[in-house]
């Protein structure tokens, strides 16, 4: 008979005890793990968001201003088609390397289409410089000649939806194309946009080849780098050519600071959270191991007083508790999990299919290993309280008592 | 074989000193039964737990086979306690959860002796005492005078030269109690010193001698009886 089986036997005979201790330990680590899990899937979803808007980066011709740019209205002036491809290959090749990793090119202007004041756009194929496939959200899909993507409320106004034919333009330079897609609500100018390949565009304005708008996409990870960046774009394409700056490259600062603001808070908030778990857990375990010592002073006091030494009966104690930590790891671990999953919406659910291709750094299975060996800690270290009670029990104190 | 000089132990301090032990020696050979009585408060309990290297005295020496219990630390005074005593209880102390078997195994789960053989020699002792039936029995669920039997093999489990019992009869009907002294006598008459701690006059009568304690201080001759 062994130290480790006595420790077995214990937890059995007093079950009750044991479930209570297992079910504020499963508690604790649960929360911890969910808190965890909801703070990745918000920045997560945060990154999706951020993708998703695109662009961070808007260059403008001169004499357009970004109220201009955001009403959808930037007059006859443009740059020529060329500027988009000279842009990109700047932009990789500069040192330090900018990180902006999409450009696109696009031709916008007021347009009546079927009747409704509408805005059309045409765009480039996406120059995609060595960024990683999985990263190209945001960008703009390619568009052949005969399709169409509708803004969400161009899609209302022409009463059309996927698949039906849209006519642009009049008499002789009319074109009928297929739409291929009806964007999402943005609450943005795109919403009234009309997008089709750029050579479509340029064709049905007769403007030649020239755009009067470029994005850069994907520029958010730069943070606190995106005005330098831009200020480096609009100094390499804007410097002089004939004296005028050529235009000006405007940056979306703000929303890239509410980005990182709402992340930080958000993991303040859930830290802080995961602090009150790791409390509680503590709370309980501390709580639980000094019951179960005075529980088992008579017990103790026979051990010492026959065979055990101070340190087998405190290892007694412990194991119970690693036992017990062990298990309430594990299942800390699939109920953080399963309340993430089944509560927490797609927003928060890192393993949601819509989210899966933005997870850039969930490791699940790492913050499983640390869930179980905090619940490790967190059971063994609390119970030393109880442990050193039990390890300086006085056995003829102990044994005098009936 | 053991050798009490001057033990005195005293509770407290100050104005609230109580003297539990009052000057006492004396000396145990092997194969001596030695009971001690007297009413309650007398200090027989300390004085047992004292020979038992439990309750450190406060001034005096306790010396078995020459080796002083309270002048090593308390592994060594553990290691001792293993070696040379077994124990058994009014109370019985059994852990309720344990098996019969299992709770005679105690004293043996530090010695480094593996299962089969502690489980062998654990078998052993029961077989001595007529329990070779209740092994597997929860300790919880004998009878008060199985329970006792089981104290008494677990005290006999790890061969100890001396066996203290406190009071080993006190809940137990006259019968019971009967058959735990003749178990002592056995193992007396096998060597083994026992010292017996009752308030009970006639069980003092089984033994060799009887040493009288009266607040704290030997009232009978403590030599050996030849």
């Amino acid at each position: 008979m062994r130290i480790t089986y006595i420790a077995l036997k214990e937890l059995w005979h007093r079950k009750l005890g044991a479930l209570v201790l297992l079910l504020g330990v499963t508690l604790s680590v649960g929360l911890i793990v969910a808190f965890q899990r909801v703070s990745q899937g918000g920045i997560n979803e945060l990154r999706k968001a951020m993708l998703e808007f695109g662009k961070n980066i808007v260059v403008l011709p001169a004499g357009v201003t970004f109220e201009q740019y955001w009403a959808g209205d930037l007059g006859d002036r443009t740059f020529p088609e060329e500027d988009v491809k000279s842009l990109a290959e700047f932009c990789i090749h500069s040192k330090p390397k900018l990180l902006a990793r999409h450009f696109q090119g696009c031709l916008q202007r007021e347009m009546i289409i079927q009747g409704k004041p509408l805005i059309l756009c045409g765009i480039t194929v996406e120059i995609d410089l060595n960024a990683p496939k999985a990263v190209t959200k945001g960008a703009q899909a390619p568009l052949a000649p005969d399709q169409a993507e509708l803004g969400y409320r161009a899609a209302q106004a022409l009463r059309l939806k996927k698949g039906d034919p849209l006519v642009l333009g009049q008499a002789d330079r009319a074109h009928t194309c297929s739409v291929v897609r009806v964007r999402k609500e943005t609450g943005t100018v795109d919403d009234y946009k009309v997008f089709v390949d750029l050579a479509q565009a340029q064709a049905l304005l007769g403007t030649g080849k020239v755009v009067n708008v470029i994005e850069a996409v994907s520029c958010m990870c730069a943070n606190q780098f995106l005005p330098k960046i831009a200020a480096k774009i609009e100094k390499h394409l804007f410097s002089v050519k004939d004296g005028k700056p050529r235009g000006k490259a405007y940056h979306f600062q703000a929303i890239v600071d509410a980005r990182r603001e709402a992340r930080q808070s958000n993991l303040e908030h859930m830290n802080l959270l995961t602090i009150a778990a790791a409390v509680f857990g503590v709370v309980i375990v501390a709580g639980y191991s000094i019951w179960s010592a005075r529980e088992r002073r008579k017990e103790m006091g026979l051990m010492l007083a026959i065979a055990a030494r101070p340190l087998d009966v405190a290892a007694l104690v412990q194991l119970k508790m690693l036992l017990l930590g062990l298990l309430g790891g594990v299942l800390g671990c699939a109920l953080g999990n399963a309340v993430v999953a089944l509560y927490g919406g797609s927003g928060f659910n890192p393993n949601h299919p819509a989210l899966r291709k933005y997870v850039l750094n969930v490791d699940a299975w790492t913050l499983y290993a640390l869930a179980v060996a905090g619940a490790l800690v967190l059971a063994v270290i609390p119970s030393l309280v109880g442990a050193v009670m039990v390890s300086r029990t006085d056995p003829a104190e102990t044994l005098r008592e009936l | 074989m053991l050798d009490v000089q001057q033990v005195t132990k005293v509770y407290g301090r100050g104005t609230r000193a109580i003297t539990a032990l009052d000057d006492v020696s004396l000396h145990v050979n092997r194969g001596e039964f030695v009971a001690i009585v007297g009413p309650s408060g007398s200090g027989k309990t300390s004085l047992l737990l004292t020979l038992g290297g439990l309750l450190s005295p406060s001034s005096g020496k306790v010396l078995i086979d020459g080796a002083s219990f309270y002048d090593v630390g308390g592994p060594a005074r553990t290691a001792l306690r293993l070696k040379y005593c077994g124990f058994m209880f009014q109370t019985f102390h059994l852990i309720p959860y344990l098996t019969a078997i299992e709770n005679v195994q105690l004293p043996l789960i530090t010695t480094g002796i593996n299962s089969r053989s502690q489980r062998e020699l654990a078998e052993k002792c029961l077989k001595t005492v007529g329990l070779e039936e209740r092994l597997g029995q929860p300790a919880a669920k004998l009878s008060v005078g199985e329970m006792q039997r089981v104290a008494l093999a677990r005290a006999l489990v790890n061969h100890p030269a001396l066996i203290l019992a406190d009071e080993p009869t006190a809940n137990l009907d006259e019968e019971t109690a009967t058959k735990v002294v003749d178990f002592l006598q056995t193992f007396r008459n096998e060597g083994v010193a026992i010292i017996l701690v009752t308030h009970d006059t006639e069980l003092g009568d089984a033994a060799d001698r009887v040493i009288r304690l009266k607040r704290g201080k030997v009232v009978e001759p403590t030599g050996p009886q030849d």
